[in-house]
């Protein structure tokens, strides 16, 4: 039998979840409440049960993180009955006196990094499993499924190790981690299909509904929890829009739709002229390698 | 829906990477922001003419020297079929990356350009 496309790329997740359960001692999930770790929940479902997940969900919450992506999390916890871990950005601020970037444009975006690594120290997880896919960005297009990373975090586009066929290599020597990405070969829109297709329930702001935003450097951005404090000359409007990709509320922007459905969210990413990142993160707008850069930084 | 994946093999500097970026440029699957990326990248260039390269190199690395050293994918839907296409490398060094990219390949495209001296 010829496997449809989403099930090969089903398959292809699956396989390297297991490959995670055997290969490491102590991996975690990366669960941020986003529509792509959403998708890896649901493939570890695919892969583990009726057994327990063998890694805890964990989340580095900025502070600024949609409540209805929060509320999400906290559900899906509890409805699955998993181990979620939750480390907030705000407490490595204050151990560490870490300067909290301001002015107009400020995010806790770049902050997450360090409790990453804090979380990944705390609990020694020699393996984290990432929604990351290559179709997102040119510098994530180029990292392997299983990537190795430095005790700083760092990956190290030189020292890519080869991966062949469907065989991971999860050595690594102490003090190193991994990070996994089960679904590297997916696009946004397999994603979408694949959400469709398995009926998986998504936080409400993926889809339409009318918000009060702020019009900043021509983004539409939330003006939600109070996280980004509008300035004089700052128009506050209220518009129907959806989240493409739900991160932290600093640096994602919405984009007017009228998508109330599955099927005209799927309907918009085929038309649209726009790329995800480019249309909703201010983050990778800042240079040409600002995500090669922050990867090497540790970042995800 | 089927599922198609293939990869570029051929020497240094043969334009795998612009073959793949012209690919991707004809089968309009290149979104607007992300063309005007290399557009703009492609303005340092001496020549001035825009880089389709660029879509695959994404590294800092290889912008700076103009070739490619790891590989990377892209993604790209007919109504028919999906695509998968594999960058690899052409130099020697990097054979380690390009055996990598050929574990993602169903099919090679072999890729040549005759000597123009």
């Amino acid at each position: 039998m010829k496997l449809d496309y989403l099930d090969q790329l089903e398959s292809e997740a699956i396989h390297i979840m297991r490959e995670v359960a055997g290969q490491f001692e102590r991996p975690a999930l990366l669960f941020s409440g986003g529509k792509d770790s959403i998708t890896l929940v649901h493939l570890a479902l695919k892969a583990f049960r009726p057994g327990k997940f063998p890694f805890p969900l964990v989340h580095i919450d900025t502070g600024h993180n949609f409540q209805e992506a929060l509320d999400y999390r906290d559900n899906l916890a509890e409805r699955i009955g998993e181990k979620l871990i939750v480390r907030y950005v705000e407490d490595t601020i204050r151990e560490k006196k870490l300067k909290e970037p301001t002015g107009r444009n400020a995010t806790r975006n770049g902050l997450q990094t360090f409790t990453l690594l804090d979380t990944i120290e705390e609990f020694e997880f020699d393996a984290c499993i990432g929604g990351a896919r290559r179709d997102e960005e040119k510098a994530r297009a180029k990292e392997r499924v299983f990537s190795v990373r430095d005790e700083f975090g760092s990956w190290d586009p030189k020292r890519q190790r080869p991966e062949l066929w469907n065989l991971y290599n999860g050595r690594i020597h102490k003090g190193e981690n991994v990070r996994v990405f089960p679904i590297s070969n997916w696009t946004e829109l397999d994603v979408w299909n694949y959400i469709r297709r398995e009926k998986i329930e998504l936080p409400s702001i993926y889809f339409a509904h009318e918000r009060e935003l702020i019009i900043r450097d021509g983004k539409l951005m939330a003006t939600a929890g109070g996280v980004i404090k509008p300035e004089a000359d700052d128009q506050i409007v209220t518009r129907r829009v959806r989240f493409r990709t739900v991160g932290d509320i600093s640096c994602t922007a919405a984009s007017e739709s009228e998508a109330f459905s599955l099927d005209a969210v799927i309907d918009e990413i085929q038309a649209t002229r726009i790329s995800e990142r480019g249309e909703t993160r201010m983050d990778d707008q800042l240079s040409e390698a600002a995500m090669e850069d922050r990867k090497k930084g540790g970042y995800f | 829906m089927d599922l198609l994946r293939f990869i570029t093999a051929g020497s240094v500097d043969d334009g795998k990477s612009t073959l793949i970026g012209r690919l991707l440029y004809d089968s309009k699957s290149i979104l607007a922001d992300q063309l005007e990326a290399i557009e703009r990248a492609s303005k340092s260039r001496d020549d001035g003419e825009i880089d389709l390269a660029l879509l695959t190199d994404g590294l800092r690395s290889e912008r700076e020297q103009g070739i490619t050293i790891d590989v990377a994918y892209r993604y790209f839907q007919t109504p028919a079929r999906k695509f998968i296409i594999v960058d690899a490398p052409g130099h020697i060094q990097y054979t380690r990356n390009m055996v990598t990219g050929h574990r993602t390949a169903s099919w090679p495209l072999f890729w040549s350009m005759p000597d123009m001296a």
